[in-house]
Parts: structure tokens; sequence; C-alpha cells
């Protein structure tokens, strides 16, 4: 991984930077939208929200282009044949991408709390928040790896998730109790409440477990399945 | 310790790739799988790999009267092209890394994988990146790599491709050795000399199908009954080539061999316009009973 950002470093920077800069455009559109001023809405939230925005996304994309890296190289048939098969080299392999992407998403906020002004104020527990919303990024994560290990180009795809999932996660500033039933929510709402003081809500807590826990479930099924899918009909990193 | 591939059958849509192939391998032998393209060769070796589910038939590792499916790390494998390591990484670092998928530690992979670049004359290459190297170069990297990975079995999807005569002939005398420490080897290779040097064992797989196998030198004694070398005065065997049916191969500018009945040598013979040294009966090489056997052959679609 620190090999890859010392080879791709212009990329590294030029990405946060348009990450940063992607989140003064939301700010700014907001602000034109509503008629506020800046300072009337709330940026903490909204910052924190982002930051979930950007861990989900960089994991998942992060995730799936490995797969489609892997199929382009041709070596993903070598990670087919490492010790416990594909779907365990996956896996071990989205836990470290969900590490990096925590990473990169805090680096971002980061960045952003340097340059707006814009604080967090961090309650004991954010850890928690942030540990319960991963095993619901990481089921999101294999969801769209196993898209990508059937269809191999998904690129448009993470496009289109993308412009829906960033507005679903700034929705959630407003937040309404029917909300902590909605996919991804209830993490999201927690790492939020970490990261801006709030308190530690402990159904909303169980709720993003048992969701995490769904999720996490789901994209390791569809993931085997894809597998095997793939593996039945000989497509396995053909392009 | 036996692979055997028991009565394998897979079917692409309407493209039946495998239907039913049975073989079997054996620790210290060298099992050559030929066939013209999409015959179904890769096809077997991805079953055999398990990166291709069968619809039929099942892949079993025999060993001490137990039989079970062999798992993936158990091979030594060296894909077809050039996707066998990162280019963009050392020969170190692959090793490392596919060492380490593996199950296998850096202590152990290591040691082992500098033993065969040695033995390769490529361990001065150890922190070069893969891409630095030459394609041979590269090829002997890969089966380095393979072989210091603690493989059971060894599968070789045209290992020779693209290899100059040079290390053409390396790469062949890295098998023999390899042969007799031991090692059971699937090799496929559309190099047919290669293939009838270091090979125990052919098969012959066209359009899904084992249409022969059986021991490289019993197999070809089984033709020399019908098979004749002729020796021309001329260097003019590959022009002729073009113009004679199935069943001729050129041995070298100055001789043709012919896999077939005297009586239609006979008839072929009157009819050639350079002057004819000698006929003798002969075996036939290994080329010269794939050409015999496929030479109308025309490849499927894909398998």
């Amino acid at each position: 991984m620190l090999e890859h950002y010392r080879l791709y470093w212009l990329n590294f920077l030029s990405g946060m930077l348009a990450d940063v800069l992607f989140f003064y455009a939301i700010l700014i559109g907001l602000k034109s939208v509503t008629k506020t001023s800046l300072p009337n809405i709330d940026s903490g939230s909204l910052l924190a929200l982002y930051g979930v925005f950007q861990f989900t996304g960089a994991l998942w994309r992060t995730f799936a282009s490995n797969i489609l890296n892997e199929s382009l190289l041709g070596t993903i048939e070598h990670l087919s044949l490492a010790r416990g098969g594909l779907l365990t080299q996956l896996t071990v392999r989205a836990f470290v991408l969900g590490l990096n992407g925590g990473l990169y998403a805090a680096a971002v906020l980061l960045v952003l709390y340097w340059v707006s002004g814009i604080s967090f104020q961090l309650s004991w527990w954010w850890p928690l928040g942030v540990l319960a919303f991963l095993p619901i990024n990481l089921g999101l994560a294999f969801l769209m790896g196993s898209l990508g290990l059937l269809f191999r180009r998904v690129d448009s795809l993470f496009v289109v998730l993308n412009f829906i999932l960033l507005p679903y996660f700034l929705s959630l500033t407003q937040w309404h109790p029917y909300m902590a039933y909605l996919p991804f929510a209830p993490g999201a709402h927690l790492v939020r409440l970490g990261l801006t003081g709030g308190e530690f809500d402990r159904e909303i807590f169980l709720l993003a477990l048992l969701q995490g826990l769904l999720l996490f479930g789901a994209g390791l099924w569809a993931m085997a399945y894809m597998y095997r899918l793939v593996r039945r009909r000989g497509i396995l990193g053909r392009f | 310790m036996r692979l055997l591939v028991q009565n394998v059958h897979k079917r692409f849509g309407k493209l039946e790739a495998l239907k039913g192939v049975s073989l079997e391998l054996g620790a210290g032998e060298i099992l050559g799988l030929l066939g013209p393209n999409g015959a179904g060769k890769t096809t077997l070796i991805k079953v055999v790999l398990g990166l291709l589910l069968p619809d039929a038939g099942e892949v079993v590792l025999e060993e001490g009267g137990a039989r079970r499916r062999p798992q993936g790390h158990e091979f030594g494998v060296l894909l077809e092209g050039s996707r066998n390591l990162y280019v963009n990484l050392s020969l170190l670092v692959n090793a490392l890394y596919f060492g380490g998928i593996r199950g296998l530690p850096p202590r152990e992979v290591r040691p082992r994988f500098e033993a065969w670049l040695e033995r390769f004359g490529l361990r001065d290459r150890l922190h070069a990146p893969l891409a630095s190297l030459s394609r041979g170069m590269q090829q002997k990297a890969a089966l380095a790599l393979a072989l210091a990975l603690k493989p059971r079995f060894l599968l070789l999807d045209e290992p020779t491709l693209g290899l100059d005569p040079v290390s053409r002939r390396e790469f062949e005398g890295i098998l023999l050795e390899l042969k007799k420490e031991g090692w059971g080897i699937l090799l496929t290779s559309h190099d047919l000399e290669v293939v009838e040097r270091v090979s125990d064992r052919v098969a012959f797989l066209h359009r899904g199908e084992v249409r022969r196998q059986g021991p490289t030198r019993a197999l070809l004694r089984d033709w020399a009954g019908e098979g004749y070398r002729v020796r021309l005065a001329e260097p003019k065997a590959e022009a002729l080539l073009k113009a004679l049916g199935p069943g001729w191969s050129a041995e070298g500018p100055e001789v043709l061999f012919f896999l077939g009945p005297w009586e239609a040598l006979r008839e072929v013979l009157g009819t050639l316009p350079v002057e004819v040294l000698e006929v003798s009966r002969g075996t036939p090489s290994l080329e010269a009973l794939f050409l015999h056997l496929f030479g109308e052959a025309r490849p499927s679609p894909s398998a």
C-alpha cells in the first residue's frame, strides 16, 4: 500500500485536493440554494458525514478496482490458488483497504479542518461509531466487488452510486427517527454523533451492528455466489 | 501420489469444450498435453486448478490410498502469457507476496526462491523489477517462484511461448532436471520438439476429447510401421510440404517424413520434382503424429 502511494504520489495528492474542493463545492452549493450563511449550516455534521462518504467510497472503489486490476494483470487466477482461495484473499484485502479508507478519510477531514476551520468535538466513544460502521462499509464493498467479479468493468455504476450516496449521507444531517431503519444510516449517524460531541445512542448502535452483520453477510454471500458463477462460466479474470 | 482427472465434462453454451476427459499424472513424470488451438487444453488446466468448475467429472489427488480434491496452493503454475507475476515489482517482492498468500513465511520462501534463481542463473536479478527482464528470464523467474512455493505438481501452459532457441533449450534442460527430482509436470505446448524430448507420456486432445494417449515412445513406435523418412537431394523439404497432402512433415531442410501406407507414398514419390536419395522406415516425430491426427483439424470457436 505504501509502495502504491510512493509510486503514484501525484495521483494521491490530486485525489485528496479534489475531495477537499468537492466539499467546498457542496458548502457553496448549499449556501446558494438555501440562501443561508455558512455558519447557519451545521458544518460540523456536514463535514463528519462527508468523512463517512469518503470512507465508504474509498473502500468500495478501491476494493472493486483492486479486483479489476488483478483481472487486467491476469494475477487474479493466482489469488484463487492462494491458501483459502480467492474469497479469503479478498476478505483480507478488504480489511486492509478498510483501514486504508479510514486513514484516507481522516486525512481529508484533517486537511478540511486545517483549511476551513470547521472543528469537531470528539466524544470519548467515537471509535465505537467507526467500528459499528465498518461492517456496513465492508458489506457494501463486497456487494460492489461481487459485481466487479462478474461484470469486470463497473466504473459507471460507481459514478451513479456516488451520486446517490453523497446526498443520501448529507441528508442525514437532519436526523429523523425513521432514518434509523434506512440502509447505512444508523452507522453513519453514529459516526456523526461521535465526531460532533453527541451522546452515545445504544439503540442506534445495536441497529448499526445488526445492519452491519446483515450487509456483511449479504456481501460475503454475493461474493461467494459470483465467484462460483464466474468459475462456472469460465470468465474469471477474462476480458 | 497421483493426480487423476476423471471423466470431466465442460460446456460453454453450445460448445462442448471437454467431453469426458480422463488423464492421470504421477510424481516424477511429465505428461505432454497436446492438441490444436481450441482443443480444450487451457480449459482442462483451469478445471484441474479449480479456476473453472466442470459440469461433470472430478479432479482428485490420490495419496496413500486416500483420495481428495486437490487445493489450488498444491499446484505450481505457469499460466499462458505474462500474467504470473507483477511486472512492476521486484522478483523478491513478488516471491514474498505470492509466498505469503500461500501461507509460506518469508524466511521459508526467500532462501528457496534464491536457490532456484541461482540455479536458473538469475540470482543477481533478485531486486530487479520483473519488467526489466527479458521474456525468457521472466519465464524462468516465474518458474523459480512456482517451484519455491512447494507445490506437489507443476502445471505449465505454453511455457516456451516466445522464448528464443537458446532459452528454449535451457527450459527443456530445467524440465528434465525437475522430472529427475520427482516433480510431476503437466505440460501443454505447441513446441512439439520440446514435448517429445521431455515428456514420458502424451495425450492428444481434440475438440474436447482425448483422441490418443500413452507413453510417448510407445505411441510413436505404434506408428513406425506406417512411417517413412524421405531424404532429398536438395534442401526443398519446406517448399514441397506446401504441395503435399496430409501426413507429411518436414524434419529438416532435406528430410520429409510421411505417416501413411507405402502404397500412398509410392504414388507421391514419382511426382516429386526433386531427386529422392533414400527412403527408409522410421519412427515418426511427435510433430508428424500431431499432423497426422490433426492435419485437417480446424480450431473450434473458443475453448
